[in-house]
């Protein structure tokens, strides 16, 4: 199976955003690079809005990732509440 | 009393008030008259509202979330050459980095800018345009910051006033020049493969990611912070890139061979711009021992 993955920079935000996921997502890999940090999964991923809510402490829009996004792979699809990348078959 | 508050949309519903909604079919016109270009290629549309973006990026939220990235570059910027930034750089060999992505890439940023507004203007469908019009502005955001960041080396060091004019001049710029000056004469949904795909999904992780990951490292900020910037862009435009082709083949099987042959022609023409990547793996590379024995060596002599 394909991995997806994502990749964000690294900063106090994406701190607690890396964390919700890793929470979420028991089979993410996490790679620790100069600046950056990125994720990959086998198959899917999933980013919950309530589980960053958690690790943030604040509310939490989705799209407020956009500013500290690096890359991604895999097909996407987001809602209100999350954001999942996967390879449609 | 409590204020009657009606329910907020969910973004599924405010993306299709602030696209589709938004677009009309013209009347006092042909739309092939309108839309010149939509059938030469052979590419077959039957549907443009099966298209949608995955984000589902809307404009006012588009315009709040790059304020917010242009104010951090900014700041950075400003900290960067305010502290002499420039001298902090771990070799002067890596500068030659910058003028390299100065050279090769910044004029393509531009050229991408044109080539987006162009096919933006020339797909019927409201999903498309939309997408394309957000990245015809990011990408002349990117020319801008680019230019913007490195104008603080060009203060100091030679080597960094005729980017433009050594774009056309310089021999190996004309793998990078090529690419994009075809691209652009091409038909607008050959464009999109080329430069959404083979450009924007390949590229961006083989060459951009670790380049500004290796100006992070080399403690370029100016650098760093253009790029960062620009990959959070990046994001929607691999997803455009990737989105656009499933929606292009799913709509008719007579598309697969055309874009097949597309596919073929510029990944292969992609996999020659790693001359960035070479260039990469000699000045930063984030390969920890290749790093550290260039540093050892650059050191040394």
């Amino acid at each position: 199976m394909s991995n997806v993955f994502i990749a964000f920079q690294k900063n106090e935000e994406t701190r607690a955003i890396v964390d919700a996921i890793v929470a979420d997502n028991p089979q993410a890999i996490v790679n620790q690079q100069p600046a950056m940090v990125k994720i990959d999964a086998p198959g899917r991923l999933v980013i919950r809005k309530s589980s960053i809510e958690q690790e943030i402490g604040r509310e939490f829009d989705l799209q407020e990732m956009h500013v500290h996004l690096i890359t991604l792979s895999g097909n996407i699809d987001e809602t209100d509440d999350e954001l999942s990348l996967t390879w449609n078959q | 009393m409590d204020m009657k508050v009606s329910k907020k949309l969910g973004l599924k519903e405010r993306y299709n008030l602030m696209t589709r909604d938004l677009a009309w079919t013209p009347t006092y016109q042909a739309l092939k008259d309108v839309f010149p270009y939509m059938e030469y290629e052979g590419i077959k549309i039957h549907d443009w509202d099966k298209f949608e973006d995955p984000f589902r990026m809307t404009m006012d939220s588009y315009w709040k979330y790059q304020a917010e990235k242009e104010r951090k570059l900014y700041a950075i910027i400003d900290a960067f050459t305010q502290n002499n930034g420039h001298l902090g750089v771990t070799d002067a060999r890596y500068i030659n980095a910058l003028k390299l992505f100065l050279t090769g890439v910044s004029p393509l940023e531009y050229m991408a800018h044109r080539g987006f507004a162009h096919v933006g203007r020339q797909y019927p469908g409201a999903g498309p345009r939309v997408a394309c019009l957000m990245q015809s502005l990011d990408e002349i955001r990117h020319s801008q910051t680019q230019i913007h960041s490195l104008s603080n080396y060009n203060k100091h060091y030679n080597g960094f006033a005729n980017w433009r004019h050594q774009h056309d001049r310089v021999w190996y710029l004309s793998v990078p020049k090529s690419f994009f000056d075809d691209a652009v004469s091409a038909g607008p949904f050959e464009f999109i493969v080329a430069i959404g795909f083979a450009f924007e999904y390949v590229l961006t992780n083989l060459l951009f990611v670790p380049f500004i990951s290796g100006a992070a490292y080399n403690g370029d900020m100016g650098a760093m912070a253009f790029g960062f910037s620009a990959q959070s862009d990046e994001s929607r435009h691999m997803t455009l890139g990737l989105e656009i082709i499933k929606f292009i083949l799913e709509q008719d099987p007579d598309n697969l061979p055309i874009v097949q042959a597309w596919l073929d022609k510029w990944f292969w023409r992609g996999y020659r711009m790693e001359f960035g990547r070479d260039n990469l793996d000699y000045a930063d590379s984030q390969d920890k021992k290749n790093f550290e024995a260039w540093r050892a060596q650059s050191t040394s002599n």
